[in-house]
């Protein structure tokens, strides 16, 4: 790939600060939007528009985050059960077996 | 000075530049040295809750009372809920600063915030008898679980398969991250005992006439080296808290290709 992919796709005579995640095209900063923590450009913005204008709403998943729900007390009691078995093995390490 | 507005740009091209692993440790270190004053408030807010009960808990170590640590570890375990809360509230901070942005809704993601920190907390101790991976990517999972939360309305689960990509991909560098802080964890550590040493053994008694005997029996017990090891903790977990941010922000840059500096790597290694 040509050495001019440093500079801005629509700028050429500016340096590019980064490349648009949709379109892949090096961007400078007057071109570049930072959305979602990516760096998009005009166009790339346009595309991710339609994509997401086009996408079907999804299913929320219950599931998941169910499972989650239930699982916690139990990583909750592990959590203490490691503080629990930590204390005990330092009181062995300093007094001994008693 | 307001740092959102005269100094993100820095530092946010600065976490997003690539360059060496610890660029972002480095980034994460001139934050704290610039904002120290939005940071402290809200990490001692985060630990004061724990670190009362910490020194509870040694002392009943140190005087092994079973019956009290027990109590003990169960608030501890309130107060480490409590700190994931409040750190995940400094990173927002961080993480506002760094994009130049108005902070978002917190309290809607905080539930989320605190189940991804504690299934990350199972695989860092749990997961860690097993073997060291899942303790690896439970680490970077609950230090990135605020920003990655917070950033997007997203469900959770899509975002942390997302950061386990980003994890993946940058697995190396944050092998490496994680090497550079155990050198400063073991360096600090060090010169504070050595320091602590020095100033019983020599300072006190020969430059000032003090005797050192009280001393030396209070810094020889148990109880003293173990809250000096929850000082350090405690600095080092500051640091990490912030620094997580930074991090989040190299590990995404990298695995979403929005790092110039990778991408004109990759296209001039395919260059004929």
């Amino acid at each position: 790939m040509a050495i001019s992919q440093r500079f801005c796709t629509n700028h050429p005579e500016r340096p590019a600060i980064g490349i648009c995640v949709m379109t892949r095209k090096p961007i400078c900063g007057e071109c570049s939007t930072r959305y979602e923590g990516v760096n998009y450009s005009r166009e790339g913005l346009k595309l991710l528009q339609r994509q997401r204008a086009s996408a079907k709403p999804r299913k929320r998943k219950l599931l998941v985050p169910l499972l989650a729900w239930v699982v916690s007390p139990a990583l909750l009691y592990l959590m203490y059960l490691g503080y629990m078995t930590t204390a005990d093995a330092l009181m062995r390490l300093l007094h001994g077996e008693s | 000075m307001d740092f959102s507005e005269k100094n993100a740009g820095d530092l946010g091209s600065l976490a997003d530049a690539g360059g060496p692993c610890i660029a972002p440790l480095d980034a994460a270190a001139e934050y704290l040295r610039r904002r120290m004053d939005r940071v402290l408030p809200l990490y001692v807010l985060a630990m004061a809750p724990h670190a009362v009960v910490a020194v509870l808990l040694i002392d009943a170590i140190v005087a092994e009372r079973r019956s009290n640590a027990e109590t003990y570890c169960i608030f501890l375990v309130i107060a480490t809920l409590w700190r994931w809360v409040w750190l995940a509230r400094l990173q927002q901070n961080v993480q506002a600063d760094l994009s130049a942005r108005q902070r978002g809704p917190f309290w809607k993601r905080t539930a989320s915030i605190l189940m991804v920190r504690l299934f990350s907390n199972f695989a860092i101790t749990w997961g860690s008898l097993a073997a060291g991976v899942p303790a690896f990517y439970g680490l970077y999972v609950g230090t990135f679980a605020a920003p990655l939360l917070l950033e997007s309305d997203e469900p959770t689960i899509t975002r942390v398969g997302q950061s386990l990509s980003w994890i993946q991909n940058s697995g190396k560098r944050l092998f490496r991250v994680s090497i550079a802080m155990t050198a400063i964890t073991i360096l600090l550590t060090a010169a504070i005992f050595l320091g602590q040493a020095a100033l019983a053994g020599t300072v006190l008694p020969s430059l000032l006439g003090v005797d050192g005997a009280d001393l030396n029996v209070t810094i020889d017990s148990w109880a003293w080296r173990m809250r000096l090891f929850y000082l350090i903790f405690l600095v080092i977990d500051a640091f990490w808290t912030v620094a997580g941010v930074f991090l989040y922000y190299d590990s995404q840059s990298r695995r979403l290709a929005t790092d110039l500096r990778v991408r004109l790597q990759g296209m001039m290694e395919v260059q004929p």
